[in-house]
């Protein structure tokens, strides 16, 4: 800028204006055209050049205020202004202004303007009384004077919406075309968050492929979707998808400070979630549902609580129809179809805990006692015709748990009961004689109705947990120090029953059932020992009991051939992975500093039906040597790389060696010199004990 | 074959050394007695001390090639020459600060010995006497005397951590507090090649290969490391994932054997397992990890090959030394390529 000035007057000069001819004479010339304009010279102080909207945002509408006569009207401000005061907490003196417009015989016109101190107790108002019940007739409806100028322009015409051009994302089940087959994992990890690297493997023998690898691919966390189709990573602004070969960008979903997300069964919709901030009482975008194929929100839900809202929050049924919400012991039924109306579908209330059914549209939830006449109550109802297809009535129940078997064919509730309850003196009830009851709802007939069995087990039951495709019920229950693990089967129709119970040498507390069914891995992960029992439910043996150092987590791959256990935190020592064979044999260990994340890429159901997947099996023997042969092969060429990169090695320092081994050769004369004289590079002489015979006469003896 | 268990040091070993012959296992501990083993039997020879003994822990030893003299240097500030057959006291010198390190050049008429430093008032210094020479013995008088550097940036002194001699009796390798490795040439009465980034934490042991031509390097970065002796060109780099507090070189195979674990300050919070106080053995060239020797409860901190390659000592922080004779499917084995 100061050169421009110069310029114009070095030009004014050269002009013929010697100006400093007639002293200090600051005016322009005649006939001079000022061609700088204000932005140039004045750049710097014209950004802080007052704009007509600034301090906008502290400004709200109120709407839906009564009408109150002239007389009134300042009765009806003060109202106004203390309901604001009291409810949103704030000082008189927080409220900057306040415009009641009048109508010409001097009453108000039923709305008003609050201009605030800054614009986050224009949110906070519009957080805490929008929608406030001023009297019976008037609720009032607030809003920003920014959104104000929106409101007007919306056009009251329909536009068709532009066609949005379709960008072919690839291939998104790519991975499952590959030949091989090999499962894909997912590893994050590094850096202080622990976040630093994410990287995609397959599993592929000898040692895992690295598929993609990108630094600061995550923010926070990263999952996988249900099906596999998707890989969620998380950010500061939002979530985002990544598909096909490449893990390019699929789309994202815009929300601040997202800390986790939830999909829906089949993928269609994700829920994101985020922590409520904490300046507002009820945070209404809490949680966004979306439309992943067309990524548009399709609504949100609110949260009143510190902690954070668990990502199943919204719960879906099999076949993704219907959603629901458990809230104030109310379960609102949604059906998906219908998500931008938010109509409630079906409504049931004072439920404590509900469940959907893994397979069909089959909602389970219990209510609690009421009083000591009105039992607690397991109720089953299908959807979407609300049917009621089984309830059973219980007393002395404390609390429910549903567990699903995977194919949907089986739920068991673990019920937590007590034989007698006394009322505290000093409020509250204790409880005594606590057992625990297990109904098995049992559904594999779906023409008749559902029958429920009931099996009462006195020690604490630690996990249970349903094979995924057959009909075991493996349990964990501890008594008296001493950890069992229990099976029961109710195959064939049959009743269930307890088949087997088998005490256990370590304390357990985890069960982890292969996906396939059959082997079960039952584990503990809290000590610095973790134990590892690998059971065969075929014949109910245990194949391996390992001890895993450090566990903290432990994930069967989707075939159920391979196990990981996986080490992390642990002030990041010892960080890892290990991969066992379904039948707990050593496969190999990875170690990963600074691991976060360790996720198998699921996959989708297969799309053989029933009969040909028995047909394979019956064939496995056929299919067998033919796989076997590849193995082999792989690992043929595997030894070969390793054998070749040792021989490089070795030849490369072999020579090395030679070269200086060379140089110090030429001074062994020297070297012997230093030692007196004495070679010490030939071994010592041994001292070896000689025995001589000298013979020192000989004397003759005749023996009689 | 079970090993031989060496109990007679009252506290943590802190060096074990053979002599050549390999008949001799001398080991030193944070006790005061130096103390020497047959070691095929386990016999307990004797000691050096108490009589003239030292008074404080002795944190280095060494024999020379002769098998006839035994310096040993301690916190007491002072080292000593001992008769290795007599066990009667030589030479005792005291020096300002405590003695870290000691080693016999190749000679053996020359021995180095490493001081610590102490506030600003002594620093951190490298000194060569001769035995031969009385001067050296009874006074000041020295071959090379060696103030070690100073780290320019923090003014700390880098104190060598541990030294032995280069080959022939005309430099000085030396580890560093810092985890920097350099040279000495004693014609040059300098440092001529530093090597600053060797480790990344303090350099706990050196031990050289049996023609004197590599030496491995052991640090508290949890690596142990192979270098050139001449050049300090580093050729192999073994990771545990413990700090590593000895490292030797097989006299016979291509082999590296480690000793360390968890810090003796964190162990008692933490269990054995999850230390790792198991001797552990490297290939040379390949880098790769093979065996294990379990034993000690408490971190190893000194490793020595017998020089017959056929067996091996461990000396630990939980005060005992195991000889283990290696077995046949010890030299059965063998990285194939």
């Amino acid at each position: 800028m100061d050169s421009r000035k110069r310029s114009s007057a070095s030009r004014s000069d050269s002009n013929g204006y010697p100006g400093h001819k007639f002293g200090n004479s600051f005016s322009d010339p005649e006939g001079y055209v000022d061609d700088i304009t204000d932005e140039d010279l004045l750049a710097d102080i014209l950004k802080d050049k007052p704009s007509e909207d600034a301090g906008m945002e502290s400004v709200i509408i109120i709407d839906n205020i009564p009408i109150a006569p002239a007389e009134k009207l300042d009765k009806l401000k003060s109202v106004v202004r203390k309901l604001i005061i009291t409810h949103v907490k704030i000082q008189p003196d927080e409220i900057v202004n306040e415009i009641f417009p009048v109508e010409e015989n001097g009453s108000n016109k039923g709305f008003a303007f609050f201009e605030f101190k800054d614009g986050s107790i224009a949110e906070r108002t519009k957080a805490v009384l929008d929608g406030f019940r001023f009297d019976k007739q008037h609720t009032l409806t607030i809003d920003f004077f920014t959104d104000f100028e929106k409101y007007v322009s919306q056009s009251d015409e329909w536009e068709e919406p532009v066609r949005r051009v379709f960008k072919d994302p690839g291939n998104l089940r790519w991975w499952l075309e590959k030949e091989d087959s090999y499962d894909q994992y997912l590893v994050i990890c590094g850096g202080n968050s622990g976040t630093e690297m994410a990287a995609v493997f397959e599993n592929s023998p000898v040692e895992p492929l690295l598929l993609e690898q990108r630094q600061h691919w995550t923010d926070r966390l990263a999952m996988w979707s249900p099906l596999g189709t998707y890989l969620a990573t998380f950010h500061q602004k939002g979530v985002a998808l990544w598909v096909g070969k490449e893990f390019k960008q699929f789309t994202k979903f815009t929300q601040n400070d997202v800390v986790t997300a939830g999909f829906s069964p089949k993928e269609r919709y994700i829920l994101t979630v985020r922590n409520k901030p904490e300046h507002l009482p009820v945070d209404d975008q809490s949680m966004i549902l979306w439309d992943v194929v067309t990524s548009t929100k399709l609504r949100s839900f609110p949260w009143d609580r510190r902690e954070t809202p668990p990502a199943d929050t919204v719960k879906w049924s099999a076949d993704e129809k219907f959603y629901a919400l458990l809230a104030k012991e109310t379960i609102n039924v949604y059906e998906a179809e219908n998500v931008i109306s938010n109509k409630t579908f079906h409504e049931i209330k004072e439920v404590a805990d509900f469940s959907w059914s893994p397979s069909q549209s089959h909602l389970a939830f219990w209510v609690r006692e009421q009083g000591e006449n009105v039992p607690a109550r397991l109720s089953l109802v299908g959807f979407p015709d609300k049917a009621d297809l089984r309830t059973k009535q219980l007393f002395h129940v404390l609390d429910c748990q549903f567990v699903w078997q995977k194919a949907g064919e089986y739920m068991a509730v673990k019920v937590n009961r007590y034989k007698s309850a006394k009322k505290r003196k000093l409020g509250g009830i204790d409880y005594t004689g606590h057992y625990f009851n297990l109904e098995i709802f049992n559904l594999t007939n779906a023409k008749k109705e559902v029958p429920v069995e009931s099996i009462e087990i006195k020690d604490a039951i630690i996990d249970l947990a349903w094979e995924p495709n057959g009909s075991i019920l493996v349990l964990l229950t501890a008594a008296d120090a001493v950890t069992s693990v229990s099976f029961y089967s109710g195959r064939l129709g049959k009743q269930f029953e307890l088949v087997k119970k088998l005490p256990l040498r370590h304390k357990v507390e985890r069960i982890a059932w292969s996906p396939m069914g059959q082997f079960v891995t039952l584990y503990t992960t809290s000590g610095s020992v973790g134990y590892l029992t690998f059971i065969d439910t075929a014949d109910l043996t245990i194949m391996a009991d390992l001890e895993h150092f450090l566990l903290s987590e432990v994930h069967w791959d989707p075939t159920g051939r391979y196990l990981t256990a996986v080490t992390k935190g642990n002030n990041k020592k010892d960080n890892g992975y290990t991969i066992y064979s379904f039948q707990g044999r050593y496969v190999r260990n990875e170690k990963v500093d600074g691991l976060s994340v360790f996720a198998w890429r699921p996959r989708p159901p297969t799309l053989l039906s029933a009969e040909k997947q028995k047909e394979i099996r019956r064939n496995l023997k056929k299919y067998a040597p033919e796989f076997d042969a590849k193995d082999k092969m792989l690992l043929n060429k595997a030894s070969r790389e390793v054998s070749e990169r040792r021989k490089r090695q070795m030849e490369a320092f072999m020579e090395r060696l030679e070269r200086t081994r060379r140089a110090f050769d030429l001074r062994k004369a020297y070297r012997i010199e230093l030692r007196d004289g004495v070679d010490t590079d030939q071994p010592p002489e041994e001292n070896v004990d000689e025995q001589l015979e000298v013979i020192i006469g000989t004397t003759r003896t005749i023996l009689e | 074959m079970r090993p031989l268990l060496l109990q007679g040091h009252e506290r943590a070993i802190t060096q074990i050394k053979y002599n050549r012959d390999g008949d001799l296992l001398f080991t030193c501990s944070k006790d005061k007695l130096p103390t020497v083993w047959h070691s095929q039997t386990g016999e307990r020879l004797g000691t050096y001390g108490p009589d003239n003994g030292h008074n404080g822990a002795v944190w280095s030893i060494d024999v020379s090639w002769d098998s006839k003299k035994v310096v040993t240097g301690s916190g007491d500030a002072s080292w000593r020459l001992w008769d290795c057959e007599t066990g009667r006291m030589i030479r005792a010198t005291t020096t300002p600060t405590s003695v870290r390190s000691v080693s016999f050049s190749y000679s053996g008429h020359l021995f180095l010995y490493a001081t610590d430093a102490q506030g600003k008032t002594s620093s951190a210094a490298v000194i060569v006497k001769d035995t031969r020479d009385p001067s050296h013995m009874q006074g000041d008088a020295c071959v090379l005397s060696l103030e070690t550097f100073q780290n320019e940036k923090d003014k700390s002194v880098n104190k060598v951590s541990s030294a032995v001699w280069g080959p022939f009796d005309e430099s000085i390798i030396c580890g560093h507090n810092n985890g920097g490795l350099s040279l000495i040439e004693l014609r040059q009465n300098d440092f001529t090649i530093t090597n600053e980034n060797a480790h990344s934490a303090t350099i706990m042991d050196i031990q050289k290969s049996k023609d004197d031509i590599m030496f491995v390097t052991a640090s508290k970065d949890t690596k142990a490391k192979l270098f050139d002796s001449t050049t300090l060109e580093e050729l192999k780099t073994y990771k545990a994932d413990r700090p590593v507090n000895s490292a030797a070189i097989s006299p016979i195979k291509q082999h590296i054997l480690l000793g360390g674990g968890q810090e003796a300050m964190q162990v008692t919070t933490t269990d054995i397992r999850q230390g790792k106080f198991e001797a552990r053995f490297f290939h040379m060239v390949f880098e790769e990890e093979f065996g294990r020797v379990k034993g000690h409860f408490g971190p190893i901190n000194s490793v020595a090959f017998h020089p017959d390659g056929n067996s091996f000592s461990t000396g630990g922080e939980d005060g005992y030394v195991r000889v283990h004779t290696l077995d046949d499917t010890y030299f059965d084995f063998d990285l194939t390529f």
